[in-house]
């Protein structure tokens, strides 16, 4: 009998036992009722030091995040949470944006937007790291849909902060969808609950074909709306739209990795073992999700006119590409899934926060107003491109080494599996590259092909390049250098183990 | 003996010790110089536009002393193993590891930083930064957004390089992908009117053709082991020949765990059949289907599209045309001259040296669209009315002796391709830039608005009969010996390895016949007769002859096809040992795969 066997029979000590591992998600519990409280009592004039009270906190959940060796795949608070040995790298990737765009929201200027001044903007992202945190750890349905849950409130909350009638709209489309795709969620889970009497992730028994498809189809519903699968990606361009755009380079991460990490959970546990043989039809209905999201995504976003909009159907389609990467022979979180991550964090945050330096108010977020742009400031067209390249996965950028090993792996399992489906499916994502080349290249045509007209924006324009040259530089580095990536990641797994 | 700081012995053993580490790094130099130049010009005024252009130029000037250097240090050497492509063959070699990924139980991913030259792109190497050079000369009418040209000229120079010495597959896939973007904003920036057409439509093709390249690079990466590093990570001791033997007869009798194997990209690794893993989708040992079809065969169909879509051959070519009528004068001086020859050389590099067998399989195929790529660009080229366009026809129908000649797969053939390469490359650069010479006195090309240019512009066009008359393959001229060998080629593979049919050389020697008509149509049009400009010229334009610099850069070009044409043992004496033993590498070896 193992000391954490032993002290799970008595209620206190486990639970003073598992609150040892608990500090990052108590650090940050504390850091959302005392940004609301201090919000209460600072005045006017000194809401700017909401800012630095936030950094703080987040600065010290990293370190915490950092420095803790938690037991690996133990349960801790009677079998509520979990520690992966990938749970600290996703810790980590949740963290880093949020403070990526803290950092470029003070650079910005505080006051540019409405909510940065607001202690409640502030609590909110404490919560939503919590939830996801949760998310990410939760080892059983109850402490799942609770994080969801959370995750996704917070998320309506943060599209609907700028309160102006565009964001609202936005938030009770984006509220709709997710109530219903939670819904169909719970009833998956009660039908689990109803085949095996817990709420414990375990395999479903062997039962017959139809009944096991609806439990896990509807189970994963929920993560599949986080990640914007097809059919539950209609919410996605709407939302996009009439969101601020640094709060949407986080919610259009943040949650989709977290729901490819209970994607990934949900999966090895209810159909275990080989997921190839045991169920291919539900395995096979998921590959097709991907590809139509894939396809859908590709073609809708050529057809926009709107930055932003085409950077939802973009997203879509990358979405596909991240479940690609999971999805062969076995579902594992493995090193192409995390590099692919990582690229598609730099690229995503880079453009999103260009995205906003652009957006000047009027139609700043239409391909019409860069117009010019790339001539004028050369130095801002390169970066756009280099990012642009990296989302389409060309060279030199890391976005084409993640799309080339998530290419060779879907090859590798072919090459397993001997099933032609795979195959097809390589040919046709690797074609879904061509068309995806055709909308990232709107934007340097916009920017180098067409002559300027508006001279107004580019002279508002305030632009931190080495912010921006920071943030893009390690799509080009890591591309030359994966190395450095790849040994990040193997240290941050096994210091744990 | 004990040697004195300064003393002339150090100076000469210092002297001799920088030199070998300079020729140990001598292709990485030839590579990157443009990127080093180019890192330079960044800190230079955007209005300095002499000095922009003369960093260019300089650039120019030391890549082609370089791989000048390169080429007369070049020795082929006689190896008489037929069995596969060895490092042997090459010299200048650079290897460094460069990514390597652990997959767990699917075994390692090895990359390689690998440069090197053989008798295949030695010459091409030579060819590249000389036209580089030329087209920089070139450059210097540029006036718009010098600064940005110029950084985007070097980097195109600088993957144009890389391409021709990468031996890593992934490095050279790198360098063809990363080519599209400078040459794209150069044609979309500083072409004519219709650029961004041009250059998206040059985008989207080429990178349709690269995405088929990529898909067999994964399958090529999961089928091809490097057979040293696997010996190395299952503990063989031996010297490193012993460790490849065992290690490759180890691998055929299946006696290797799967987590041992590194994959490799080399494209060295992946010419050797014994490093095919043998449950691989690409085994030599039975022909696995896919899809209905041969593996292998379907590996080396998708090779020969992505670059035929480079080269351009005939149902794939609509791409160039506008490219060239619209990209700036130096731009299509590099595309014609360098770009195109790509394709070729990665038929060769790639598609013939890790697919023999298909190769012989499908000769017959590729020696069809050889000569329908010789005949319909003909007649297109005959129907045009712009001068430019013209020339990009004749261009395309130029290729088709280039992919003739390889589809022979005789040692005539192959080395006739390689000159032709050359020779197009000076003579197609030649006849851009006479286009362009015209452009910038009336800016209208049309071939009917002009007559009688010779009382006017006399010189100009004693360099155009010239140019036409090599390109149509007059004797004399190095056009003549790359168009006589690919048909000697193709008429003894109809007698020796019978890959092709004899008509096929028949209808190839009728396409010359055709070139023939539609350059002296056009020369007789335009230049002779009585002088008069269509009154559609709006401007009245002063058409006066060459300019000192317009000479400097057509003068060594003439002079250059003369002494190809004239003494083509400049090339033959260098290369011809290797080519000679390629084409009968590739013969060998395919036909062995094939009898299996």
């Amino acid at each position: 009998m193992s000391y954490s066997d032993y002290i799970s029979s008595f209620p206190l000590e486990s639970i003073a036992y598992s609150l040892k591992f608990f500090l990052t998600e108590i650090t940050l519990s504390i850091g959302f009722v005392l940004l609301i409280l201090s919000d209460l009592f600072l005045s006017a004039s000194n809401k700017k030091w909401l800012w630095w009270q936030a950094m703080f906190g987040f600065v010290i959940v990293l370190i915490l995040t950092i420095s803790e060796h938690p037991p690996i795949n133990q349960a801790l608070f009677f079998g509520q949470i979990v520690y992966r040995a990938s749970t600290q790298f996703f810790q980590l990737f949740f963290i880093i944006p949020i403070i990526t765009v803290l950092i470029y929201q003070y650079f910005r200027g505080i006051s540019t937007y409405t909510y940065t001044t607001k202690g409640e903007y502030y609590s909110f992202l404490f919560a939503l790291l919590l939830g996801l945190n949760l998310m990410l750890k939760s080892n059983n349905f109850i402490m799942l849909f609770l994080s969801i849950e959370m995750v996704s409130i917070i998320s309506y909350l943060l599209v609907a902060i700028e309160q102006k009638r565009k964001n609202l709209e936005s938030s009770i489309k984006y509220l709709i969808f997710g109530a219903v795709s939670s819904s169909i969620m719970l009833y998956g889970i009660s039908w689990y609950y109803g085949l095996t009497g817990t709420f414990q992730f375990q395999s479903l028994p062997m039962i017959h074909l139809g009944v096991m498809s609806i439990v896990v189809f509807f189970i994963v519903a929920g993560a599949l709306f986080k990640l914007s699968i097809f059919p539950f990606h209609t919410w996605v361009p709407d939302v996009y739209e009439g969101t601020s755009s640094p709060i949407l380079a986080l919610l259009s991460l943040l949650p989709k990795v977290a729901g490819i990490t209970i994607f990934c959970t949900i999966l090895s546990h209810l159909v275990p073992n080989n997921i190839l043989n045991s169920s291919e039809w539900i395995w096979k209905g998921l590959l097709l999700m991907v590809s139509l999201s894939i396809l859908i995504g590709n073609f809708s976003a050529l057809l926009q006119e709107n930055t932003k909009r085409m950077l939802a159907y973009s997203s879509i389609a990358h979405a596909g590409f991240l479940l690609i990467a999971i999805l062969t022979p076995q579902v594992v979180i493995g090193e192409i899934l995390m590099v692919y991550l990582v690229a598609y964090f730099f690229a995503n945050t880079a453009i999103f926060l260009i995205v906003d330096s652009l957006d000047t108010g009027h139609d700043g977020i239409k391909f019409e107003a860069y117009k010019g742009l790339g001539l004028k400031k050369p130095l801002l067209g390169i970066l756009i491109t280099i990012v642009l390249l990296s989302l389409s996965g060309l060279p030199p950028t890391i976005g084409f080494s993640a799309k080339f090993l998530v290419f060779a792996q879907l090859y590798k399992s072919y090459q397993q599996t001997a099933d032609i489906f795979l195959l097809w499916m390589l040919i046709f994502i690797v074609l879904n590259t061509l068309i995806s080349l055709f909308y990232y290249l709107k934007i340097p045509y916009y920017l180098f092909f067409k002559n300027i007209e508006n001279k107004q924006t580019t002279e508002q324009l305030n632009l931190n390049y080495w912010f921006f040259s920071i943030l893009i530089f390690p799509l080009i580095l890591l591309f030359f250098m994966p190395q450095i990536l790849v040994n990040l990641i193997n240290f941050i797994q096994q210091v744990k183990l | 003996m004990d040697i004195k700081l300064g003393s002339p012995i150090f100076v000469v053993k210092f002297l001799y010790y920088e030199y070998s580490i300079m020729t140990s790094f001598l292709l990485s130099i030839l590579i990157f110089l443009p990127c080093i130049i180019g890192g330079i010009l960044l800190f230079v005024s955007k209005e300095k536009h002499h000095i922009l252009k003369s960093g260019l130029i300089v650039s120019g000037i030391l890549q082609t002393i370089l791989s000048g250097f390169i080429y007369f240090n070049f020795h082929s050497k006689p190896i008489s193993n037929f069995a596969f492509w060895g490092i042997e063959r090459f010299q200048f070699i650079e290897k460094q590891d460069w990514i390597n990924l652990h997959l767990g139980n699917l075994g390692h991913i090895s990359i390689d930083y690998f440069l090197g030259v053989d008798g295949l792109n030695v010459s091409l190497v030579f060819l590249a930064s000389f036209i580089v050079l030329i087209g920089a000369i070139s450059s210097w009418s540029i006036e718009k957004n010098v600064k940005a040209y110029v950084l985007l000229y070097l980097l195109l120079s600088s993957s144009i390089l890389g391409c021709f010495l990468a031996l890593d597959f992934f490095l050279f896939y790198l360098f063809f992908e990363f080519m599209l973007l400078p040459m794209y904003f150069l044609i979309g920036l500083w072409g004519g009117a219709r650029s961004a057409y041009a250059s998206i439509k040059f985008f989207l093709y080429t990178l349709l053709g690269s995405l088929f390249i990529l898909v067999v690079i994964i399958v090529l990466g999961a089928s091809v082991i490097e057979p040293l590093e696997t010996g190395r990570n299952l503990g063989l001791v031996g010297t490193d020949i012993q460790i490849i033997d065992k290690v490759q007869l180890m691998l055929n009798q299946n006696l290797i765990d799967s987590k041992y194997l590194v994959h490799s990209f080399s494209l060295i690794d992946m010419s050797n059949i014994n490093n095919i893993i043998p449950e691989s989708l690409l085994t030599i040992i039975d022909s696995k289907l896919l899809l209905g079809y041969p593996a292998r065969s379907l590996a080396f169909i998708a090779l020969m599209i992505g670059f035929m879509i480079k080269l351009p051959v005939v149902p794939f070519h609509t791409w160039l045309p506008d490219a060239h009528v619209e990209a700036p004068t130096p731009v299509s001086v590099v595309l014609a001259g360098i770009l195109l020859k790509i394709g070729g050389y990665g038929i060769l590099r790639t598609a013939y040296a890790i697919f023999p067998d298909g190769a012989i399989q499908f000769a017959w195929w590729i020696g069809i669209l050889g000569i329908i790529s010789i005949i319909y660009a003909a007649f297109n080229a005959l129907a045009m009315s712009d001068i430019k366009k013209m020339v990009a026809y004749s261009s395309v129908s130029h290729m088709g002796f280039v992919l003739l000649g390889i589809a022979s797969i005789t040692s005539e053939g192959i080395n006739g391709s390689i000159f032709q390469m050359l020779s197009h490359g000076i003579i197609a650069a030649l006849l851009f830039l006479i286009c362009g010479v015209l452009y910038e006195r009336t800016h209208d090309r049309t071939i009917d608005y002009y007559k009688g240019l010779a009382n006017k512009m006399p010189v100009y066009t004693a360099v155009v009969t010239v140019a036409f008359f090599a390109s149509l393959g007059l004797p004399g001229f190095s056009g003549f010996i790359g168009e006589l060998f690919v048909l000697l080629g193709a008429f003894s593979s109809a007698s020796g390895n019978q890959l092709l049919p004899q008509w096929i050389a028949v209808v190839a020697t009728l396409g010359i016949l055709i070139g023939a008509t539609y350059y002296l149509w056009t020369l007789q049009k335009m230049f002779f007769g009585k002088f008069s400009i269509s009154a559609q010229l709006n401007l009245n334009p002063l058409l006066n002859d060459l300019t000192r610099r317009e000479k400097i850069m057509l003068f060594p070009l003439v002079l250059i096809t003369l002494i190809l044409g004239l003494f083509p043992s400049v090339i033959f004496d260098y290369t011809s040992t290797d080519i000679s033993d390629f084409s009968n590498f590739v013969l060998h070896t395919g036909s062995q795969i094939v009898k299996k």
